[in-house]
């Protein structure tokens, strides 16, 4: 119980001393996850358990500990070290490890907590903290648009999920995010508490419609901010309640299941055709984050046993190799300056180890096989073709595979433009140097993580964590073999090494462009990698999807804030305005009878006289 | 009991801690009033009337008597005419009548029910008439009188005028102490002594919601600073009516927790408003971009705005779920609109937020004493975070307020 309770509170303690003394807080951010790093391994140990402060009202503190809860909450302290670590020496306002520590202390709250109050304490209070987290800026850039967007948009996937966890406590009973046996949705109450919480968890993931807060910040906050928020807290978080939203607490329905699947699909074509286009780094990595949560939603939605475990190990894959790109990112930005991919280009022979971490990384996002992403995207596949839960199935596969083939083509359209192109004149490649300890080694720690999660993907992440996870076996998968796949390729990778040393390229001789006796601008003949793809957006259909896009059609904050607007105008011009002027009419009514009593009281006696005579012949009337 | 019969007086948990709450923010507004009003005229009369509100908001928490209750209400209504007008402009002057008419209006129709009420039961001690029904007749006299007071559609027309000519601790004063002053007659007579039948509840809980509804959405169009705070204090006085009247134990702790929370909250965003205004002049959003001038009272008023819009560690967050969880436990609709009513609450804050700390200020600023008083707008919104804090870590304090109620 201690255990649980310093796991939470020593984070947030760390971050508010660091609050008072701002000098130390990225110490002190640093050695606070380092610390949960190790409580939470700790927390194995204590396996199964579930543990209670107090049960009288108002809020039953009570946390339940398994596999999933735990291994979720190591797997967010270290994400948590690692981004401190990469940070600590970046120029980001010192209000950023403030929030750091107290967000990670929040997100381990929330994931071990079995009470659905105090998880919906947890989960709202994150919100405050994102949306502080979101307001620290890049230099020089104003974030709070962005941010506000973010805490609309989260907001109301909160709200509504905090309906629906209210309509689950007080008309199904159901107080807790891990009760005894799930329940069937067959009630109508029921499937609107399912959908509410869905939407909360779906909001909170990265899902369709409440991505798009994520390509708006992606320019105006700090890389580490983009790796710690969308890529690793929000899909930790997001993927936790939708797995206990959909093995623990429901037994969902086959309309459910379809419902969830169009849903991530959905976000899976919104995310990879949005990044083709972008022109800048930070912003295509936004929308892949988006592209990705797509393919997590996607596997839950399958609801068989692969699909779901499928998700989980993609989630942990993405977490890895997406925190590893924007770290890379980062990294070029902090030594450049620079963000648009047209300004940058030659960086692969100035920093190395970056680029070798990106090359893996993104390969690995691209489910090139046989690092990470392969093995998860292959799983999910496998899901939808196996559970075929609805004749749409295969649009869901055209989906998902198509995905996979279009981040393969942005990820190299960053690749070139950043590491590879020509660099353009402005930019002094000799001044650019490699970045420190820190900055590189989190991401080839984690590109390295990619490569094991990929080659030994049976044997290590699949064994080891997903499975002990999850209740039921997870079936052998096709003929995949990893192992023997990266020997073949390996082999290949030799032969074509072997050909590149030995044969003609090596002695390919470079020499000046000539015409006519004209100097060639070097600047012309350049070809940077945002225009890869640049004539996609001219397609006939497409062109008018992307025009719809721009003007902001498919962003449901729009909508949402458009609904919320003129629901304030009916109230505000029209209900408001009839209000007032049934009470001038009153004050008008009023004022015309005091007017004519005054009118009448003229002080002239024959005037009294005739009233009291009228006045005479009227009671005489009535009494007659 | 010594003394006239009708000075019947009895102490209770909440009555003590609304106590502290309005000493507080009167203590507050004392302070605020030290330094601002300061070189206007009429001070005297000024702090008299200001320590009668408080001392007649404080007696009417202990009262239990139908006429005792009536005279601290008229009170009440005659010290807010009187602050309302302080200033003594002509739209001032005006802007006290309509608040004066409307109230005074109102409470006599309440009188009528008061009335009825010793017919049926001959006697004006409420401890004595526990568990009597009453005639819905006269309930819904009473209610005129607890809306006008409680500004909750459709009689809350004077509270914007009244907001726009009060001076600032005034107005905080009016938001925290005598705008609870209709809840707190609602609580102890339709949920503490008598027993209503249930179209009654639904039918207040029917104005309420409509209330957050027409409040947040009108404050969300509006330009005026001193009309949006209004339109949002209408709108939240909606959400403790709407959960004292589902009832139960959720409803009814959620309605005194939104009472606390809101009457912590709203204070401190009316003195950071009105050093805004002292400041820059500006009546209106647009242009003033104050986020620069002073760097700490953004995220003071942010605070404040986050407890009043619900979100967690808050005291805010408590009061709003509960009321949530009330409601629902009687009707679904009615939840799902208060739970509109809430992302009202984020919306317009963030208007305002915007409208005030963000942008280029177009506006002259000049150095005011009054600056100091971004202390109190601190202390504030610390406080509604420990508020918060104690919701969830046991304390004497909160559970003896809940087990009167329990």
């Amino acid at each position: 119980m201690a255990l649980i309770t310093d796991l939470i509170l020593t984070p947030i303690v760390f971050g508010l001393i660091g609050m008072v003394i701002k000098r130390i807080s990225r110490w002190l951010a640093l050695i606070s996850s380092a610390i949960s790093t190790y409580y939470s391994i700790q927390l194995l140990g204590l396996l199964p358990g579930s543990f209670t402060i107090r049960l009288t009202p108002p809020v039953p503190i009570i946390f339940q500990l398994d596999l999933l809860s735990v291994t979720l909450s190591i797997a967010t302290s270290v994400l948590t070290f690692l981004v401190v670590l990469y940070a600590i020496n970046q120029k980001i306002r010192d209000r950023f490890f403030v929030y750091i520590p107290i967000a990670l202390g929040i997100s381990l709250g929330a994931l071990l907590s079995s009470d659905l109050i105090l998880f919906l304490f947890f989960w709202g209070f994150l919100l405050a903290i994102v949306f502080g987290l979101l307001l620290v800026g890049k230099e020089g850039r104003d974030p709070s648009a962005a941010a506000q967007k973010a805490l609309f948009l989260l907001g109301a996937s909160d709200f509504a999920m905090l309906l629906g966890i209210v309509l689950l406590l007080t008309t199904i009973g159901i107080g807790s995010l891990t009760p005894p046996f799930p329940k069937p949705l067959t009630s109508p109450i029921a499937i609107a508490g399912f959908i509410l919480i869905l939407a909360g968890g779906v909001g909170k993931i990265g899902g369709f419609p409440f991505h798009t807060w994520i390509p708006k910040s992606a320019d105006v906050v700090p890389p580490a901010t983009m790796a710690f928020l969308p890529s690793v807290l929000d899909k930790i978080l997001g993927t936790y309640l939708l797995i206990r939203l959909l093995t623990r607490i429901f037994i969902p329905s086959p309309s459910i299941a379809l419902l969830i699947m169009i849903i991530g699909s959905i976000t899976i074509v919104i995310g990879v055709f949005m990044a083709l286009i972008q022109p800048n780094g930070m912003r295509t990595l936004a929308y892949s984050t988006i592209g990705q949560a797509g393919y997590i939603i996607v596997g839950l939605g399958t609801l068989h046993p692969i699909g779901i475990a499928g998700a989980l190990f993609h989630m942990f894959n993405n977490i890895i190799y997406k925190t590893g790109l924007f770290f890379t990112l980062g990294s070029v930005e902090a030594a450049t300056g620079r963000s648009n991919l047209e300004d940058l280009g030659g960086l692969a022979k100035v920093m190395p180890i970056t680029f070798f971490s990106f090359l893996i990384s993104g390969l690995a996002l691209a489910g090139v096989p046989p690092l990470s992403g392969f093995c998860s995207k292959w799983m999910i596949y496998q899901a939808i073709i196996q559970s075929r839960s609805h004749w749409l199935w295969p649009a869901f596969l055209i989906a998902a595979m198509f995905g996979s083939v279009l981040t393969l083509a942005y990820i190299l359209k960053l690749l070139y433009a950043t590491f590879l192109s020509e660099p353009p004149k402005d930019l002094d490649l000799d001044r650019i140097q490699e970045a420190t300890v820190n900055g590189w080694f989190p991401p080839l720690l984690l590109a390295v993580g990619a490569i094991v999660f990929g080659v030994f993907a049976y044997s290590v992440p699949i064994a080891r964590i997903i499975q002990p996870i999850l209740p039921t076996r997870i079936e052998a998968l096709g003929f995949w073999q990893p192992v023997l796949a990266t020997i073949l390729l390996l082999i290949g990778l030799l032969i074509g090494l072997l050909i590149y040393l030995f044969g003609t390229a090596l002695r390919a001789k470079e020499s000046k462009i000539f015409i006519g006796g004209e100097e060639i601008d070097s600047e012309e003949g350049r070809i940077p990698g945002t225009h890869f793809y640049s004539s996609l957006p001219q397609i006939y259909m497409l062109e008018k999807i992307y025009t719809f896009g721009k003007g902001g059609a498919f962003d449901f904050y729009n909508y949402l804030v458009g609904i919320f607007t003129s629901l304030g105008i009916v109230a505000g011009k029209v209900i408001e305005f009839l209000i007032q002027k049934f009470y001038e009419v009153i004050a008008a009514i009023y004022r015309i009878a005091g007017g004519v009593g005054s009118e009448a009281h003229s002080g002239i006696l024959p005037n009294y006289l005739s009233w009291l005579l009228l006045g005479l012949f009227f009671l005489f009337l009535f009494l007659w | 009991m010594s003394g006239p019969i009708w000075l019947s007086f009895e102490v209770d948990g909440l009555a003590l801690t609304l106590t502290c709450l309005f000493s507080l923010i009167t203590l507050f507004s004392l302070i605020y009033s030290l330094i601002s009003i300061r070189r206007f005229g009429f001070k005297t009369e000024y702090y008299v009337i200001l320590l009668l509100l408080a001392a007649s908001g404080i007696s009417f928490l202990y009262a239990r008597n139908l006429i005792l209750l009536y005279a601290l209400w008229e009170i009440n209504t005659f010290a807010i005419w009187r602050l309302v007008g302080f200033h003594r402009r002509d739209e001032d002057i005006e802007h006290a009548e309509r608040t004066f008419l409307i109230n005074f209006f109102a409470a006599v129709i309440m009188l009528v029910g008061l009335g009825l009420i010793y017919t049926q039961s001959g006697t004006f001690d409420l401890t004595r008439m526990k568990g009597l029904s009453l005639p819905p007749a006269s309930a819904y006299l009473i209610l005129v009188g607890i809306l006008a007071k409680s500004a909750t559609v459709p009689l809350h027309v004077w509270l914007p005028y009244a907001y726009e000519s009060a001076p600032i601790p005034v107005a905080a004063m009016l938001a925290s102490i005598s705008e609870n002053l209709g809840l707190i007659l609602f609580l102890r007579l339709f949920r503490q002594t008598f027993s209503l039948p249930e179209n009654f509840y639904l039918t207040v809980m029917v104005i309420a919601a409509g209330s957050i509804l027409i409040g947040g959405g009108t404050a969300l169009v509006t330009n005026r600073i001193r009309r949006i705070l209004a339109y949002s204090t209408i709108s939240q006085l909606g959400f403790i009516l709407i959960g004292f009247a589902a009832g139960g134990t959720y409803g009814i702790i959620g309605g005194l927790l939104y009472i606390i929370g809101h009457s912590l909250s709203k204070p401190g965003i009316f003195y950071a408003v009105g050093i805004v205004e002292e400041r820059t002049k500006a009546v209106e959003l647009g242009g003033i971009g104050f986020g620069p001038v002073m760097p700490t009272l953004g995220p003071g008023f942010a605070l404040l705005a986050g407890s009043v819009v619900g979100l967690p560690p808050f005291i805010g967050f408590f009061a709003k779920l509960y009321v949530i969880i009330g409601v629902l436990k009687v009707n679904l609709v009615l939840a799902a609109l208060t739970v509109g009513g809430a992302l009202f609450t984020l919306l317009y804050f963030l208007r305002l937020y915007n409208g005030i700390f963000k942008g280029k200020t177009t506006l002259e600023v000049s150095p005011s004493p009054v600056s100091g008083m971004i202390v109190l707008v601190l202390i504030l919104a610390v406080v509604t975070i420990l508020a918060g804090i104690a919701v969830i870590i046991p304390n004497p304090w909160i559970e003896g307020v809940m087990k009167s109620w329990l």
